[in-house]
């Protein structure tokens, strides 16, 4: 327990020394406003874009910097360290996966309201979609490490991750964006806001355990 | 002459499937060529024409078939991946890595021969339909299934790695299938066969139709045997070209 605290304070300290945040925000701040740049020209610009807009460049910030998440400590025998170590895998993906969301996701979510705002969607509506990304994204974080887990030790595995582990994001993007649309309509689907919970907590729980599962092929 | 074998394990060896394979081979190439053109002459010659939809409606001799495959051989690729991780049978890895390619291009003629169905009937090519997205999404994970044994060399880590990715591909596909049929069931006809009668088309087709379906499972089977054997004995020459060098 007092490992994975330590750890888990190593982590944050070690992204935040990284630049992550500003990395991450920048790529979100930058995808956002090219694709609506795009949309202006076109002339196709409105609140249903936006949304849209937004849940993709959350996906895509959230595959960043997954590649480095196992690939550094795999190549310095770091991992090979804890996974001998008594503190299980699982707990260290866990740990992993909590600090990739908070240096990547976190800071963008707080950015929402502050980029809706002027585009069209009401303070109260872009904070209550802030509160459904706030308990969903996590998955997001969590599924990639899925992908981290497959392309280890493969050079070039980004382009990897994307295409393993975009499709995935699938069920939480489409109920994401479904529910958005909905509570800027000003229309509230209990029943759909609790399958996306519902899907955010299966997947913090089970993805650890398969992520484990997969790193451990690669030391045999 | 087949002996009596124990057990179902022991066609896992691959010379056993070699030289199983090589005797039901023929068998299946006639049987394919047989049932294929029976189903598909009769259904597109000798079937009335529907009285909405005219002669377009003769495409789901092909359309059906094809799109059951699709979804059918993501599960036995599937199967066959728990199998692998299970109990190790190199052929059953082989056979779900084997089993990709087909089943991306069924999932790609179901696309198109429905998108050349959908213009008549629907006036479009391509609708974000429920049906229609969930066999986009299958195509995407076909595609993330394939890119890992077209990226990296074949090993046992690459099996175990492809069977976990055909894993959590299969759970989080099914997911998104239900998370698309959540708000609306879409443009799409139900399903066209079902186990009670009450729902299915008429019997004209039904029998064409259910031929078409055996025939193209026997395609499947018989490219799919193909496959596998050709894959085992690039292997076996892999092995000996190594064996040779160093």
């Amino acid at each position: 327990m007092k490992l994975s605290f330590h750890l888990l304070k190593y982590e944050l300290l070690f992204a935040l020394a990284n630049k992550g945040i500003l990395l991450s925000t920048s790529f979100f701040i930058i995808l956002i406003l090219i694709v609506g740049i795009g949309f202006g020209q076109i002339g196709e610009s409105s609140e249903k874009t936006l949304l849209a807009i937004i849940w993709i460049a959350i996906s895509l910030s959230s595959l960043l910097s997954i590649k480095t998440m196992f690939q550094e400590d795999f190549d310095d025998g770091t991992l090979d360290l804890y996974i001998l170590s008594n503190t299980s895998i699982e707990t260290i993906i866990f740990i992993k996966s909590i600090v990739h969301w908070i240096t990547t996701n976190l800071p963008i979510i707080t950015l929402i309201p502050l980029i809706s705002f002027p585009l069209g969607i009401t303070i109260y509506h872009s904070i209550l979609i802030c509160f459904v990304m706030l308990l969903s994204t996590p998955a997001l974080s969590f599924i990639s490490t899925i992908g981290a887990a497959l392309t280890l030790g493969e050079k070039g595995g980004n382009l990897l991750i994307s295409i393993f582990i975009l499709p995935t994001f699938l069920p939480i993007i489409i109920f994401g964006m479904k529910i958005s649309l909905l509570i800027t309509n000003s229309t509230y689907d209990i029943m759909a806001h609790l399958i996306l919970f519902a899907l955010s907590l299966i997947c913090i729980a089970i993805t650890p355990f398969i992520t484990s599962l997969i790193i451990k092929i690669h030391y045999t | 002459m087949i002996k009596f074998r124990k057990n179902i394990w022991e066609f896992a060896n691959p010379n056993n499937f070699l030289s199983i394979a090589n005797k039901i081979i023929p068998f299946f190439l006639i049987l394919t060529i047989i049932t294929l053109s029976l189903g598909l002459v009769w259904g597109l010659f000798f079937t009335p024409e529907d009285y909405r939809q005219g002669s377009s409606v003769k495409i789901i001799f092909i359309h059906v078939p094809t799109a059951f495959l699709a979804i059918n051989i993501y599960f036995m690729m599937l199967l066959a991946s728990i199998i692998w991780l299970i109990r190790r049978h190199h052929v059953s890895l082989i056979a779900a890595k084997s089993a990709a390619l087909i089943g991306l291009i069924m999932t790609l003629s179901a696309v198109l021969t429905g998108a050349i169905w959908g213009k008549p009937i629907w006036g479009t090519y391509w609708a974000w339909d429920p049906r229609l997205t969930s066999f986009a999404i299958l195509l995407m994970f076909y595609l993330g299934y394939l890119s890992i044994w077209q990226t990296m060399k074949f090993s046992d880590k690459i099996g175990d790695l492809s069977s976990w990715l055909c894993i959590v591909g299969s759970i989080f596909a099914l997911l998104s299938r239900y998370a698309v049929f959540f708000w609306d069931q879409g443009l799409h006809q139900g399903p066209s066969l079902s186990l009670d009668k009450e729902e299915n088309i008429d019997n004209v087709f039904y029998f064409p139709l259910i031929i078409c379906i055996i025939g193209f499972v026997l395609l499947f089977l018989t490219l799919l045997l193909i496959r596998i054997k050709t894959e085992i004995q690039k292997r076996k020459i892999n092995i000996l070209l190594n064996a040779r060098d160093g």
